[in-house]
């Protein structure tokens, strides 16, 4: 040791400071910076995991809203054809209420119209058989001579005297 | 040749027969007119009096009313008949084709 020019009682005393310096530098500096230092890592790591929990729920209620706007579509798509179902339904029916009028009316005016015709009808033939029947009595009542008379009087005897006879 | 009897009127006793009235479109003889009193007594009962109208609207023949009977042979009452009855025959024609109008 002298040859290479060291001292070994200075160097155990150099090295037994060293490993108390480095003991006490760990006890009193490393440790206390070791836990610093995980406890910053695990704040770290606890914001991360709060930073995806929040990121989870944020997904999971851009979710739910897209979930309530497609069921608010769906629902108001429904209440749309709902209401245009009702409508296009009132409007047959209502047409065809209007068409069902419609006919009954035109059915009516048939037949007063048929009615007032046929009645006219009735009254023109009346017409025509009274205006007939005094024609026939003028022209019989010119035409007829005495003969003819006689004639129908005798013609009532007979015909009188066919009849059941009735005794009081 | 129309015969009409009023069947709700009285019967005539034999003090209280009924007057016979006869119209005809010219005056009868006494011919006709023997024959019509004797129509009356055979063939329609008897009658306490006959009287002998002439009324143009007979036309022709004999309107005869004893009582509530009514024996008419006029000419008058055949023309009547007739327009009755085609009366009913247009209405009957038109009713039938037109069954929705009764």
């Amino acid at each position: 040791m002298k040859e290479l020019g060291l001292d070994l009682g200075l160097f155990v005393s150099q090295a037994v400071n060293f490993l108390l310096f480095a003991l006490l530098l760990s006890m009193a500096l490393v440790k206390p910076v070791m836990r610093q230092l995980e406890q910053r890592a695990e704040r770290i790591k606890k914001g991360l995991q709060d930073a995806e929990e929040a990121e989870r729920m944020v997904r999971l209620a851009e979710a739910q809203a897209q979930k309530l706007v497609d069921e608010a579509r769906h629902q108001a798509r429904e209440i749309v054809e709902t209401a245009t179902r009702s409508a296009e339904q009132q409007r047959q029916e209502i047409l065809a209420n209007a068409r069902q009028e419609a006919y009954e009316l035109q059915q009516r005016a048939h037949e007063q119209l048929a009615r007032e015709e046929a009645e006219l009808q009735f009254e023109l033939r009346d017409e025509m058989i009274a205006v007939s029947l005094a024609a026939a009595s003028r022209l019989l009542e010119a035409e007829l001579d005495d003969e003819h008379h006689r004639r129908l009087v005798q013609q009532f005897l007979d015909e009188a005297r066919k009849l059941p006879v009735e005794r009081t | 040749m129309d015969q009409s009897t009023n069947n709700n009127a009285p019967q005539a006793s034999g003090e209280d027969l009924p007057r016979a009235l006869v119209r005809s479109a010219v005056p009868l003889d006494e011919t006709q007119r023997a024959a019509i009193l004797s129509l009356c007594q055979e063939h329609l009962g008897a009658c306490s009096s006959i009287s002998f109208e002439v009324d143009k609207a007979v036309l022709g023949g004999v309107w005869l009313r004893i009582g509530d009977t009514v024996v008419d042979g006029s000419l008058a009452g055949k023309l009547e008949q007739l327009a009755h009855h085609l009366r009913e025959a247009l209405r009957e024609a038109l009713t039938y084709h037109r069954p929705s109008l009764t």
